[in-house]
């Protein structure tokens, strides 16, 4: 029995907090460090995460292959594709681990401009449901890399989803971004309720910080946990640090912790490549947590069997 | 030295008044004067220490701590639990086990704390219990 496929939606209502580049290395690093297959599907029209495996002219002509057909339903009774039909391999290692990629497409612009509720949205977000319910027979992990904005294909994600991975700058404003998913959206999507089932993560923190520089990040960390306590047992405590090597991108067909870079700057790779690693293990643990894995789920009862005999409100029959 | 303490016109008035005087004249004049000269001195200072001064300012006391070198999940939260909040490393490790069961942890993911150092004991820890578990744990069991 293996763990539910966890369908986590890479999301923050505030822009340019580094969504993109943690979705692709973070399913890398899941890859790296557990036998998973994982699934990643670039839903923001400006195809930013599918241009670190295509040139710009290749997204064009993958079209046909590309994420919109998991929503096209205008030939009707047609099936919606299989993700091996439509997907590309990108990363393979010795455990078995498997990363696959869906590429974007500029025509899910259209898509994501609709308003939902008419006939042809209905359509689409079936369709779109049909697909997933492949996608989670065939993968331990589905990860989505979403526009910063509430619009249909993103609404459509966390339908499907059932894990937010929340990546923020260390600010109000991009907290203020998730505040909004977690409050507002929670009444059609309840799951976003489940602290367990949402991991906040820091990214571009300041790798050596002056001492003053580190005591205002733990100031500014300690009051965003007072402003959002609701939001408190998600801040994940591995982070992402600001890198240089993170601004610029691989060459096509490659994640950014698989560059070959110049000795000279191989230990700055490895630090990335640790960040990576932390933050990778954080997640599954917290995957684990939520949805529990077959012995996770037996051991989970008999505590709660446990801590009910403890605190009186469960006797044994005699 | 004359020249940095005084002004221009005043070395010029000295001048003018000693020119006039022989070696034996002048030593006689600096024998006079040697009495008023120490006593203006020690009026001049007198003065100077009876004059109200500007209340110094002081800064606010300042807690000296020393952040971490590494920013790994088991340094921080060691830090969080040892600088912040005082704990020791075996209170700390106790506070914490407490929080985590409270919280619905399973035990049998606790490591045993036999001997270990704080940020042994946390790393094993970290190997089974999500890291923003542990820190809300922490942040918790310090209050």
């Amino acid at each position: 029995m293996r763990m539910t496929t966890v369908v986590a939606a890479v999301m923050n209502l505030k822009g340019g907090v580094g969504k993109t580049t943690l979705c692709g290395n973070i399913a890398r690093a899941l890859a790296d460090r557990e036998a998973k297959k994982i699934l990643i599907m670039d839903l923001d029209s400006q195809c930013n995460l599918s241009q670190l495996f295509f040139p710009p002219e290749e997204i064009d002509r993958r079209s046909k292959r590309s994420v919109y057909q998991c929503f096209d339903s205008r030939q009707f009774l047609k099936e919606p594709p299989y993700p091996a039909d439509i997907c590309l391999n990108v990363f393979n290692n010795d455990k078995g681990s498997r990363v696959d990629f869906i590429c974007g497409s500029a025509e899910t612009f259209g898509l994501a401009i609709t308003v939902p509720g008419g006939l042809l949205p209905q359509a689409a977000q079936q369709h779109f449901n049909d697909f997933m319910r492949k996608a989670r027979e065939s993968y331990d992990i589905v990860m989505f890399d979403t526009n910063p904005s509430a619009t249909f294909t993103t609404l459509c994600a966390l339908e499907a989803s059932n894990f937010l991975i929340a990546p923020i700058t260390m600010d109000v404003f991009s907290l203020r971004g998730i505040h909004l998913i977690t409050r507002t959206l929670c009444r059609k999507f309840p799951w976003l309720n489940n602290a367990k089932q949402v991991r906040i993560l820091a990214n571009r923190i300041p790798r050596s910080p002056s001492a003053p520089e580190a005591e205002r990040l733990r100031r500014d960390e300690n009051t965003i946990r007072q402003l959002y306590p609701d939001l408190s047992p998600s801040i994940m405590v591995s982070r992402i640090h600001e890198s240089k090597m993170l601004w610029h991108k691989a060459p096509h067909g490659k994640f950014v912790i698989d560059r070959e870079v110049h000795a000279f700057h191989r230990h700055r790779l490895l630090k990335i490549k640790e960040d990576f690693d932390q933050a990778a293990r954080e997640l599954l643990l917290s995957m684990k947590d939520a949805f529990g894995d077959a012995d996770g789920n037996s051991q989970n009862s008999l505590d709660a069997l446990r801590r009910l005999f403890a605190q009186g409100d469960l006797r044994p029959v005699v | 030295m004359l020249c940095a303490g005084c002004s221009r016109k005043a070395i010029y008035g000295l001048w003018s008044d000693l020119k006039t005087l022989s070696a034996e004249d002048l030593e006689a004049e600096l024998d006079r004067l040697d009495g008023h000269l120490a006593a203006a001195l020690a009026n001049k200072l007198a003065n100077k220490l009876e004059r109200p001064t500007a209340p110094k300012r002081k800064g606010k006391a300042k807690k000296s701590v020393v952040m971490p070198k590494d920013d790994l999940p088991a340094t921080r939260i060691a830090f969080e639990l040892t600088n912040i909040h005082g704990l020791s490393e075996a209170q700390a490790i106790t506070a914490l086990s407490q929080a985590l069961l409270h919280n619905g942890v399973s035990a049998s993911k606790l490591p045993d704390d036999k001997g270990q150092r704080l940020a042994d004991w946390l790393e094993a820890l970290l190997d089974h219990v999500p890291g923003s578990v542990v820190m809300d744990a922490a942040l918790k069991a310090a209050r």
